[in-house]
């Protein structure tokens, strides 16, 4: 069902962690909220559960109004209908997996044929049929996960939201689910709010991405909109975009100067307005590396030294300092081209249309560390 | 003020509603403050309404009450009996008292909690058995068996003294007797902690000095001893407070050799006739104020620091060669077993099955006739005796069933609601911590007189008194395992349609019940043994096993003391049994 959050605003002790936030979350969509530990994603979902008041706002499930601050009227969480798969998957030790999906049919009184029906389909559903009859505490952190998903999807809920629910399992785990997630939440057409601070599972899972920065959604659009045009250089940092520079205008159009470093001129196809600082970004992926014997690839094209090499199979990730210029990350394909030595003179190809303009707001924060 | 306000009809039809009646109904903003303030009720009736009286009688000069609230004029007088030779002697014995015996008990404990946790002594799991068993020997009992001992007359220690050929040397009657029988059977506390502490040390910290170039004798002094530091601290000042509050010893083995404390004191001016409550409430108050000037400090010693020693869980600790020290080390630990438990039971078996009541020397107990098991047996028979037994139990289950479910209701407020005041609910249930056990039994009395409730003279009131003493260590023990509890496994169940209440039940309760059975059981312990907390409550019908005791070794009848002390004992080792065994099954 269609879930929409309006100027939604949550204080927690004296501290704002929420603040006027609006979200529109289309029926059947998987919506991820994606940002940095304590930015306010997971109290965002938490008020859509109802599990945190706010105390500003108002919040719609379909066409039913379960949270309005202006009415002072808050429907409990219990009436909501809304599945959530806990981080710590909160699956209860002392019933057996059956017993742990069952739970929401026994709340409703569902009766003992549709229910076990319902059961076991869910348990199916998520690969555990065998399992029903065993107790939660001796299964493994998937198994958990497996159960978890399956209690909420049993009482088919309006909208389901996931709180990091892949980040206590180990990497090959996590990615195989993530799979099976998305697939799932295909095929059933569930309305989903995903939480994470993981850009990859984000762009594996989401059909939409709100990037939260503070208690606020700093920039929303699908995967690639986020991943090609990120709006400004903090948001371009947490993506793990490697190379971030402060610039200044450089000398001709089209063109930017670095402000450490001016010797160095990238050529930018945006612009911004000339108001505050900018930072012009580039990824290491757009950045090819060769040597002085090899061909060079079309593109503007500075010359430098290898600092490190790393070589990573498909790839050979660099890091080489520009002549007069800053360190810089970027890579090689790995076929064909050999493997360059530390202090080796090398030639680092930025792709066409690669560097990007952003204004620079990372002023106010200055835990971040310029690349 | 908490009526909830009209309700619209309930949407929970398949149907999709109108939005104005899907609106759950307001929610009224008293709804929150109502758990706090029925908790806050019973806290004050339980802790504040007698801290209230005790003030109120230390400073006003009218003893008998008419109405609830005449309590005459304000007045200071009542605290010359402080500056009185007797009160300043009262008071200077209470703090010695407290730091000799916080000594003695410190040094047993910790020596022993070391050789238990680290060394390769013979026995190593012996040794913690033996630290611990003193726990199951009531104060009471320690010091009615050690005035039996070594009572200058006729202690069973001073007639084998004599038997040998020398005159009676020790004679327990005094400040040092105090002293020692004070810090035997308050060693096991730091024993608890600091061996708890050492188990659970990372042994890579040590390791790590190891690796670093440290001699084992460096290891101990620059790693584990600063570690186990917070530790120790808090069980010294424990230790302190408990054994300045301490009644029974006092009233046994210090007043008989003349050494008056504060809470002998106190109960010496209201046994007076006419008793001279005004002045027994200015003790009480002094002694108070010495409390919680102690947990204070106590709170800011360790303050944080508790947790951050103990990393590692479970891992097997370091073990110290002792070499040559290893038979030494074992008879010293032999020596606190002999001295606190087997000469104690042994002498209260002997008085038990004494026929005279007077032994001279040691070779009359060994005619044909003098030992038998007749006494013993009228007492186990007598009805008197199974009343007696019948309230204790009664009393403790009670206190334990009460003060369970209430310590679990004020430990899910304070940790799992955002209720305004959940804090201060804490801090009032923490404060009998620094509360005499016998300022708040008088405090009890005061209150429950004054209040038009007919609950003086039944046992409802010992469960009040109970429940209040043992309020911090009940609170302690559920709110350890409701902070260890996820919540998410119970907010889960609302998300999936459970109301709170029902996800309280079918969730939380059931997970925690390790935490609130240990909970259960450490409460009717604790009542099993309590004495101090009783002794302005009790009336002839509602007499408690301690109470007979004590009432026994009052009225000069060793004999039946120590007839009951055995079989109070003995219960109370039947209930420890039962909650070893209760309690492991639920941890597997």
């Amino acid at each position: 069902m269609k879930v929409t959050i309006e100027n939604l605003t949550l204080p927690y002790q004296g501290n704002i962690v929420v603040r006027d936030l609006d979200l529109e979350i289309a029926d059947g969509e998987s919506l991820v909220l994606l940002g940095q530990s304590g930015c306010g994603k997971t109290s965002t979902m938490r008020c859509v559960a109802g599990l945190e008041t706010p105390s500003v706002g108002r919040i719609t499930i379909g066409d039913r109004v379960v949270h309005d601050s202006a009415s002072g009227r808050s429907m409990p969480p219990h009436k909501r209908n809304v599945g959530m798969v806990f981080q710590s998957y909160a699956v209860w030790p002392h019933k057996t997996v059956f017993e742990n999906v069952a739970f929401s049919l026994r709340m409703q009184k569902v009766g003992k044929s549709e229910l076990r029906q319902r059961v076991g389909e869910a348990l199916d559903l998520v690969g555990l049929g065998e399992l029903a009859e065993r107790g939660a505490s001796l299964l493994s952190g998937g198994q958990m996960q497996r159960v978890a998903l399956a209690r909420s999807l049993v009482m088919r809920p309006s909208v389901l939201l996931l709180d990091e629910p892949l980040s206590n399992l180990d990497a090959r785990l996590r990615e195989r689910l993530r799979m099976e997630l998305r697939e799932l939440q295909l095929r059933l057409g569930l309305t989903t709010v995903y939480v994470t601070h993981d850009q990859a599972e984000a762009f594996a899972l989401a059909d939409r991405i709100a990037l939260m920065q503070k208690g606020c959604i700093v920039q929303i659009g699908t995967p690639q909109q986020i991943y090609t045009n990120p709006v400004c250089a903090s948001v371009a940092e947490f993506l793990g975009i490697g190379n971030i520079f402060r610039c200044t205008k450089g000398t001709g159009p089209g063109s930017v100067e670095l402000s450490d470093y001016p010797a160095i001129t990238v050529a930018v196809d945006n612009t911004i307005d000339d108001t505050g600082p900018s930072i012009v970004c580039l990824r290491p992926e757009d950045l090819l590396v060769t040597g002085a014997t090899e061909e060079r690839p079309l593109g503007q094209c500075w010359t430098g030294r290898v600092e490190v090499a790393s070589y990573q199979g498909a790839s050979i990730r660099y890091r080489v300092t520009l002549d007069n210029g800053p360190e810089i990350e970027a890579v090689a394909t790995g076929h064909g081209s050999p493997v360059l030595g530390i202090g080796e003179q090398a030639y680092v190809t930025a792709r066409p249309g690669a560097a990007q303009v952003l204004l620079d707001d990372r002023a106010e924060a200055p835990a971040s560390v310029t690349a | 003020m908490s009526a909830p306000a009209v309700n619209p009809p309930a949407a929970t039809t398949g149907k999709p509603p109108t939005e104005r009646a899907a609106v759950a109904p307001r929610r009224p903003h008293g709804k929150r403050w109502l758990p706090v303030l029925l908790q806050l009720a019973v806290l004050a009736v339980l802790v504040l309404l007698p801290m209230f009286f005790i003030v109120m009688g230390a400073f006003t000069d009218k003893a008998e009450r008419e109405s609830l609230f005449d309590f005459g004029h304000f007045t200071l007088d009542n605290f010359n009996v402080i500056g009185s030779s007797t009160g300043r002697n009262a008071l200077l014995n209470s703090a010695a008292v407290g730091i000799g015996s916080s000594i003695v008990a410190l040094t047993v404990g910790c020596l022993l909690a070391f050789l238990a946790a680290r060394t390769d002594i013979p026995g190593r799991k012996a040794i913690y058995g033996i630290a611990i068993t003193p726990l199951f020997l009531p104060a009471l009992v320690g010091a009615l068996a050690w005035a039996l001992l070594a009572g200058p007359a006729t202690g069973y220690l001073n007639l084998a003294l004599n038997a040998v050929g020398l005159p009676h040397l020790i004679n327990v009657y005094s400040f040092s007797g105090m002293v020692f029988v004070l810090g035997l059977y308050y060693a096991p506390y730091p024993f608890l902690m600091v061996h708890s502490a050492l188990s659970l040390m990372n042994p890579d910290l040590e390791d790590a000095a190891s690796l670093h170039g440290a001699k084992i004798s460096q290891m101990l002094r620059k790693v584990t001893f600063p570690l186990v530091m917070p530790a120790l601290l808090g069980s010294a000042i424990l230790v302190f407070a408990l054994t300045v509050e301490n009644f029974p010893v006092a009233q046994v083995i210090g007043v008989p050799g003349g050494v008056d404390t504060l809470p002998t004191l106190i109960y010496r001016l209201m046994n007076a006739s006419p008793a001279r409550s005004n002045d027994a409430a200015a003790v009480a108050v002094v002694l108070t104020v010495l409390l919680i000037a102690v947990v204070a400090g106590q709170q800011k010693a360790m303050g944080g620091k508790e947790f951050t020693t103990v990393s590692g869980k479970g891992v097997r600790a370091r073990r110290i060669p002792l070499r040559a020290w290893r038979l030494p080390a074992a008879a010293f630990a032999w020596s606190y077993f002999l001295l606190a438990v087997l000469l104690p039971v042994g002498a209260l078996i002997i008085a038990a099955m004494q026929t005279s009541p007077y032994v001279a020397n040691l070779g009359q107990l060994t005619q044909p006739g003098a030992l038998s098991l007749w006494g013993m047996g009228q007492t186990i028979q007598s009805s008197d005796f199974h009343q007696v037994v019948l309230n204790s139990v009664v009393v403790g289950v009670a206190t334990a069933a009460i003060g369970t479910a209430f310590c679990f209701a004020l430990a899910y407020t304070r940790y799992r609601t955002k209720a305004p005041g959940r804090k201060l609910l804490e801090y009032v249930a923490m404060l009998p911590l620094a509360v005499p056990a016998i300022v708040l039994g008088l405090g009890l009395l005061w209150t429950w007189l004054a209040l038009p409730v007919p609950v003086y003279g039944t046992l409802a009131v010992l469960v009040i008194a109970f429940v209040a003493v043992f309020l911090p260590q009940g609170y302690r023990g559920v709110s350890a395992s409701i902070i260890q509890l996820d919540k998410d496994l119970e907010d889960s169940a609302v998300m999936l349609g459970a109301r709170r209440h029902r996800a309280i039940a079918s969730i939380t309760a059931p997970l925690l019940r390790v935490g609130l059975s240990s909970t259960f059981l450490l409460l009717l312990m604790l009542s099993m043994r309590e004495l101090t907390a009783a002794l302005f409550l009790f009336t002839s019908d509602t007499r408690l096993l301690s109470i007979a005791i004590f009432d026994a070794y009052d009225n000069g009848s060793l004999q039946s003391a120590a007839e009951l002390s055995l079989l109070y004992c003995a219960v109370i080792g039947v209930l420890a049994v039962l909650a070893r065994r209760f309690g492991s099954k639920e941890i597997s």
